[in-house]
């Protein structure tokens, strides 16, 4: 069912309901009186695992890109021990085309506090850090106002209505970035946090065992906990009445619960829109965004930060939803921040834009990303430049797949995105990429041995 | 690292064939040991895994997504696939693109090349497929004197960084910028010279293509070795095993076995790479007499030189009788030609006048453990570093004196161990450390007992290990109830508060290893600083358990050796009493001959007597006496009155300027024999060059004399010589024989052939019955509250050097470090207007010197540092006469000085 009102933005002026310029920071004083903090009354009445049971049927997933069931990754800790257990809030924030968690911590910071508490409540952590973006200055500040709200009135600290965790006091704390796409990804995050160089982790061990510090430990972004008073407060069944079942069937995952929609690009109302998962992009555009701009006609789009790949002119009707990635042949649905490009763009200088941003995000660790993204952008460059040849174009599929059809052969994801969006747009937007080349002569890959 | 055997938990299947997997395993671990080889580039067996360069990628059943063998633990049941056609095609592109970045000639495959270009030729790539990157080469940095670094064969792989961290413990490399423009840097500085490198060459053994390399092996590129050999280092007591490569009768490279139970692959500045001595032009190749005429040193044939010795021997006994021979052997030679020196000396010159330079160090030491333990020499192994839960150091400075165990500390440390420091400097390891108690230099007994006391007020000993193990309890409980805290920290400048923490961090976490060196041993108070600190030993219960003990650090590489070898005045081989009657009814066999047994003098008492005319003739080998003795003036005159000098050494030094006659000795790289490390392990040594010109092994040129003299021992080969010292010391040595130190020696006591040797002595009891609990005040050093010399003087090494330098300061170390320096703290410096770079003139009760001054916050005001690797220096002249009363060790850790600048006019007060 399409959203009817609104759930996340329950207090944050949205269209169709509300009119952005009528947002504020809620305060502590709004939020309780429009019921905020009794999600968490009711959780405090709850056993930790009954509380991850109800997440778990709600078929939450991750709102940070990867869409991982939140329910089940929280049942990967390990029992409590007595000792420290973290939960790192992931407001990184960092991929272009998302600020989907921005306007939700500028305007309703509580929700995202109430959901920390919550979390950690199922999972017995008793120390939350927020890892906001460096860039978020006024954010990081809005939370730290957010937060002395929220101790002066016993939500965290000493005597708080939290009890003690693991013989602790629940603590929350902000901790800022410093300007590194990477320190998004949950272990370069947690290393971040620990004071070092932002580099991913080698998996396992995974976080949930052995996260900050040693210590077991949750991530999850902002939106992900943001979802959780709705669900804790009016059922998994409530949740579950937006969105969809998988179009795959049998025990493959649904779509489930209200989305931010952050969409950007060549429409005439970009921002955040909140709708049920599954919703089709062209509605999105039309609908709520009020169409392209200039009425000119659409090309392309990106579903959900510019590592998920392009969706193809003829995708415009694309369902925005988990399955987004198999149906429409693009790396996923990611964080939902659709980038929209009309029918003036050159994909050739949308992709090396996009490989230049992962060119120099790329921490450096893992050869293949290191090393080709560094090349796949100096052959977008000479094809840009027109001093490419078809081959050329070959190459570059071959090493995007090499690195990007069977994901995972990095360290972590980063490298997956650079090769899905060039994947992509060279299958989907191939005679984009050949009338700027010149027919090969001479073959190129010469120097791998017969 | 699985060098145990571990379970077996488990099977699983590799490329089609059952596997058996232990605890622990990855899939590359487990692959590995079945035989099957999956390529890797950042991964090394004693490293953690990286994980960067994705080469050794691998298929698993069940899983979309290829993973890292190198990280991937392997479960049972797995089923993995290293060998597909998509992974071959994804490792020749991973490889195709580190090429990209790469000038075309910069690597080509080839199957005996670096481990890189066999990568290379593996996975048949001979260049990159994406094109080179247009860029120009960059210049090679070769600033260090040892280390090369090419930026243009640097692949990112950072082995080398995680070599230096989790090897040496350096911290040296980071990884700058970010994406494709990640470069390998060393800190701050853009030279490599300028880092914080301490050279042990553990990147060099890691890095896969030579971007990071020694220079001497890129000079002697074309020299392939001719002769390499398996021998030990001949530098400090940690006793390194060595891999030498040489060629055309040259060292061209020194590598550690990766398998040496001693240092497990790695080496230090010195022993890799400070080997240049052995071929200075100034090698002393000729036997040397003094020609009575011309007062020359003249070259003679051996034949000569060695009748020459042995008719002057013979005759200066007979005209001054034994007591007036004495000789001092070197703790730099073999077992084998201190044990026969001493034999020489007590058989053929009937004297037991016998020394060893462990004299002026450890001698204490020795005393110390003797008297309250029962053996003379550590209860702890190296092992014990790595098993240690706390660890106490104490009056050594490891990471420059004995850098391999200084490595090993930092990473026990970095693993978790607890660390304390006692000494007056902030030495490196301090930095590491949970407590660092900075005392007065020459204050460990009071410091000690006041710890003692905490602990024994608080409960904090091991009660039935004192009860069971010990003696003297109740007189030390008696005794350090009379102490006062205030008075403790009043004395050695440590807070009250900081002696209670110390007292608790040791106390309560269960048994505790103390490395101790010869900052608690060469003092007036020496034998009773190693005392005190073994009451703690024993009060924590740790003296003869695992990863706990006592474990002194050896100077030089054979000190323990040459106490062991009965070169001492009062003890035969093996530390036998002169005067039991079957001990020496056992040497009397062997030797034919009983020995002497009136005890003889001391080596700084042999000094003394030479000085007042009472002793004539001296053999020494291998020690500069007019440098490294305390007293140097005075050292001189002696030497000036003997009758008869004789020094065996490498080189023309100091001493040999008052000589009669020089016997060109051969280095440690040129003989065969035995080294005996602080552990007690009797180490092969070996030849891997023969000595320049005539120079011959010191215990064949022993051998020749004492035949001349009429002794003719009939040796063949060390190995006789070994197999004697088995015979006259059984208990300790007994099972001890050269066909048995392959590869890694015998820990004594080792007393039948079939005896494994000890790694932990006084394991089941003290062997001196129960372990001694002393009670021993302080007394103040001469040196302490001199009017007028308001500084505490500490002398010791700088990592880069060694000794006086003989051998160091014939090597490019001496670009590294040119000079020796005092070190100031900045107070004090103020307090007598010594700026940065200024020369300051030192003054002590006994001399002065000169120096260049370095101010530090390393120090604390009141006291100063000072090295002795270089004769300008003069360090030893500014040391005092007097010794511990004990051990006759001379006190070269606490002297009083005053300093002012060079040249000024004002006293410093
Ligand atoms: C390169 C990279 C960058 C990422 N950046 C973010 C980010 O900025 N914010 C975020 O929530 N998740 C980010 N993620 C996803 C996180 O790794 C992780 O999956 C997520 O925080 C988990 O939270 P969720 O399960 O609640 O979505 C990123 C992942 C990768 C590979
Ligand atoms: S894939 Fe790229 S960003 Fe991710 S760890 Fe590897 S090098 Fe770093
Ligand atoms: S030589 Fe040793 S200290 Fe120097 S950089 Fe290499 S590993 Fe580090
Ligand atoms: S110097 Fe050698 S070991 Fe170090 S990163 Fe470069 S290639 Fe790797
Ligand atoms: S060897 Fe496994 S990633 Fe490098």
């Amino acid at each position: 069912m399409a959203l009817d009102k609104p759930i996340i933005t329950k207090r944050i002026p949205t269209p169709p309901f509300g009119d952005p310029a009528d947002r504020k920071r809620t305060t502590f004083a709004q939020y309780k009186r429009t019921g905020g903090y009794k999600a968490l009354e009711q959780a405090l009445g709850m056993a930790p695992a009954d509380i991850t049971n109800v997440v778990k049927d709600s078929e939450l997933r991750g709102r940070g890109g990867a869409g991982f069931s939140c329910g089940l990754k929280w049942t990967f800790l390990p029992q409590p021990d007595g000792d420290r257990r973290y939960l790192a809030v992931n407001a990184d924030e960092s991929e272009p085309g998302t600020f989907k968690d921005r306007i939700l911590i500028d305007f309703d910071p509580h929700l995202l506090l109430e959901g920390i508490a919550i979390a950690c409540r199922a999972t017995q952590c008793d120390t939350a850090y927020i890892y906001i973006r460096g860039e978020y200055h006024k954010q990081a500040k809005t939370l730290l106002v957010a937060l002395e709200e929220a101790y002066a009135n016993q939500i965290f600290g000493e005597g708080s209505i939290n009890g003690e965790v693991n013989g602790r006091p629940l603590n929350c704390y902000v901790h800022r970035g410093a300007g590194a796409y990477i320190c998004g990804e949950e272990t370069g995050l947690l290393e971040s946090l620990e004071g070092k160089r932002g580099w991913p982790r080698i998996k396992p061990p995974f976080p949930a065992v052995k996260g900050l510090f040693g210590r077991p430990t949750v991530i999850n972004n902002v939106e992900t906990l943001m979802c959780l008073p709705f669900i804790i407060s009016k059922g998994a069944d409530a949740f579950k009445a937006f969105g969809k079942a998988s179009h795959f069937g049998g025990n493959a995952p649904g779509s489930y619960g209200p989305k931010l929609f952050g969409v950007s690009g060549h429409v005439k109302r970009p921002g955040v829109y909140e709708e049920e998962l599954g919703i089709k992009m062209s509605t999105l555009i039309n609908d709520y965004c009020g169409g392209i701009k200039g009425n000119r006609k659409f090309k392309a789009a990106i579903p959900g930060g510019v590592s998920m790949g392009f969706l193809s002119t003829d995708q415009f009707d694309a369902e925005l939803d988990f399955d987004i990635g198999r149906r429409y042949g693009v790396l996923g649905l990611g964080t939902a921040g659709v980038i929209v490009m009309d029918e003036s763009t050159d994909i050739v200088t949308a992709t090396r834009n996009i490989v230049r941003f992962f060119s120099h995000e790329s921490c450096g660790q893992c050869t293949p990303c290191r090393e080709g993204s560094g090349w796949l952008y100096q052959m977008l460059c000479r094809i840009e430049r027109g001093d490419g040849r078809t081959k050329d174009i070959d190459l570059m599929d071959e090493i995007a797949r090499s690195m990007g059809a069977m994901p995972g052969t990095t360290i972590c994801g980063l490298a997956d995105g650079t090769n899905w969006a060039v994947k992509t747009a060279i299958e989907k937007f191939r005679g984009d990429f050949e009338a700027k080349c010149k027919p090969s002569v001479v073959q190129i890959g010469v120097n791998v041995g017969a | 690292m699985n060098r145990g055997v571990s379970e077996i938990i488990g099977g699983a299947t590799i490329d089609g064939r059952e596997v058996h997997l232990h605890e622990g395993d990855t899939i590359l671990t487990a692959a590995r040991r079945a035989g099957i080889h999956i390529p890797t580039l950042c991964y090394s067996d004693d490293l953690k895994p990286e994980g960067g360069c994705r080469m050794c990628l691998v298929e698993i059943d069940g899983k979309r997504r290829p993973s890292g063998a190198c990280h991937t633990p392997i479960t049972p049941g797995m089923v993995v696939h290293t060998d597909t056609q998509r992974l071959t095609d994804l490792r020749r592109g991973v490889l195709s693109l580190s090429l990209s970045k790469h000038v075309d000639e910069q690597f080509r495959p080839d199957a005996g090349g670096s481990e890189f270009e066999r990568l290379m030729h593996e996975l048949n790539v001979t260049g990159s497929m994406h094109g080179n990157a247009a860029r120009d080469g960059e210049a090679i940095d070769d600033s260090h004197p040892y280390l090369r670094f090419d930026r243009d064969a640097c692949i990112t792989c950072r082995r080398c960084l995680n070599a230096c961290e989790q090897i040496q413990g350096q911290f040296v490399y980071g990884i700058e910028g970010r994406g494709a423009k990640s470069r390998l840097i060393f800190g701050p500085g853009e030279r490599f010279a300028d880092s914080a490198c301490v050279a042990c060459g553990a990147c060099v053994e890691h890095c896969p293509t030579g971007a990071i390399s020694d220079r001497d092996r890129v000079a002697s590129a074309a020299a392939e070795p001719d002769r390499v050999t398996d021998s030990v280092c001949g530098y400090c007591g940690v006793g390194c095993r060595l891999r030498i490569e040489a060629h055309d009768n040259k060292v061209v490279r020194i590598s550690a076995p990766d398998d040496a139970a001693v240092n497990h692959g790695h080496l230090c500045v010195k022993g890799r790479y400070a080997h240049a001595y052995h071929h200075s032009p100034d090698r002393l190749t000729r036997p040397l007499l003094r020609d009575e005429v011309s007062g020359e040193l003249k070259p003679v044939s051996w034949d000569e030189a060695i009748a020459w010795a042995a008719t002057r021997l013979a005759e200066i006994r007979d005209a001054y009788g034994p007591a007036c021979v004495g000789c001092i052997t070197s703790s730099r030679s073999t077992n084998e030609a201190g044990y026969l020196l001493q034999k020489l000396f007590r058989t053929a010159l009937g004297s037991n006048n016998v020394d060893c330079c462990a004299r002026i160090c450890h001698s204490s030491t020795a005393l110390a453990l003797q008297t309250v333990t029962g053996t003379g020499a550590a209860s702890a192994s190296l092992v014990d570093i790595e098993r240690a839960s706390t660890i106490v150091v104490a009056g050594a400075n490891p990471t420059e004196a004995h850098p391999v165990v200084g490595a090993r500390i930092k990473e026990a440390v970095l693993r978790g161990a607890k660390l304390v420091v006692v000494d007056p400097r902030r030495i490196e390891l301090a930095e590491f450390a949970d407590l660092h108690l900075a005392l007065r230099p020459g204050t460990n007994v009071p410091l000690f007992n006041a710890i003692a006391r905490a602990m024994v007020d608080r409960g904090w000993i091991d009660e039935q290990y004192v009860t069971e193990r010990c003696e003297g309890y109740d007189e030390f409980v008696s005794f350090t109830d009379g102490l006062d805290y205030d008075e403790a920290a009043e004395i050695t400048g440590v807070s009250v508060k900081l002696i209670k923490a110390a007292a608790e961090l040791i106390g309560r976490s269960g048994p505790a290893l103390f490395v101790h060196g010869l900052g608690l041993s060469e003092l007036t108070q020496g034998t009773a600083s190693i005392m005190t600190l073994c009451n703690i030993g024993m009060l924590t219960g740790s003296i003869g358990k695992p990863g706990a003990g006592m474990l002194p650090l050896r100077g030089q590489n054979n000190v323990q050796g040459h106490a062991d070898m009965g070169a001492m005045p009062n003890q035969l081989t093996g530390y036998q009493p002169l005067d039991d009657p079957a001990v020496r009814a056992r040497f009397t066999k062997e030797w034919g001959v009983a020995p002497p047994l009136e005890p003889g003098i001391a080596s700084t008492d042999m000094v003394k007597a030479a000085h007042r005319g009472e002793l004539k003739a001296m053999w020494v080998q291998g020690e500069d006496v007019a440098q490294s003795e305390p007293n140097q003036t005075h050292t001189i005159e002696a030497l000036r009155k003997l009758e008869l000098l004789i020094i065996q050494d490498l080189y023309a030094c100091e001493s040999t300027e008052y000589a009669h006659l020089v016997l060109p000795a051969a280095g440690a790289l040129e003989q065969e024999g035995t080294f005996t490390n602080g552990e007690r392990r009797i180490q092969h040594v070996r030849p891997a060059v023969d000595p320049p010109g005539e120079a011959r092994p010191d215990w064949r040129v022993v051998a020749d004399v004492a035949a001349a003299m009429g002794h003719d021992w009939g040796y063949t080969s060390p190995a006789d010589v070994m197999a004697e010292i088995a015979r006259v010391a059984p208990a300790k040595f007994g099972g001890v024989s050269y066909d048995r130190l392959t590869p890694d020696g015998l820990q004594w006591p080792c007393p039948t052939p079939d005896h494994p040797g000890t790694a932990t002595v006084h394991a089941d009891g003290f062997l001196r019955g129960k372990g001694l609990l002393v009670s021993i005040p302080f007394v103040p050093s001469p040196e302490h509250d001199q009017n007028g010399f308001p500084l505490l003087l500490i002398t010791g090494r700088v990592l880069q050097h060694y000794n006086v330098g003989t051998m160091t300061r014939r090597t490019p170390n001496r670009d590294l470090v040119d000079m020796d320096y005092l070190e100031l703290a900045a107070h004090d410096a103020a307090r007598f207007e010594i700026e940065p770079g200024d020369t300051a003139e030192i003054h002590s009760r006994w001399g002065r010197t000169e120096a260049p001054v370095r101010i530090t916050d390393r120090i604390v005001p009141g006291t100063a540092f000072l090295s002795f690797h270089f004769p300008e220096s003069h360090a030893n002249c500014l040391v005092g006469p007097q010794v511990d009363p004990q051990s006759r060790c001379p006190e070269y850790k606490v002297t009083a000085i005053r300093v002012r600048r060079a040249g000024s006019e004002s006293v410093g007060r």
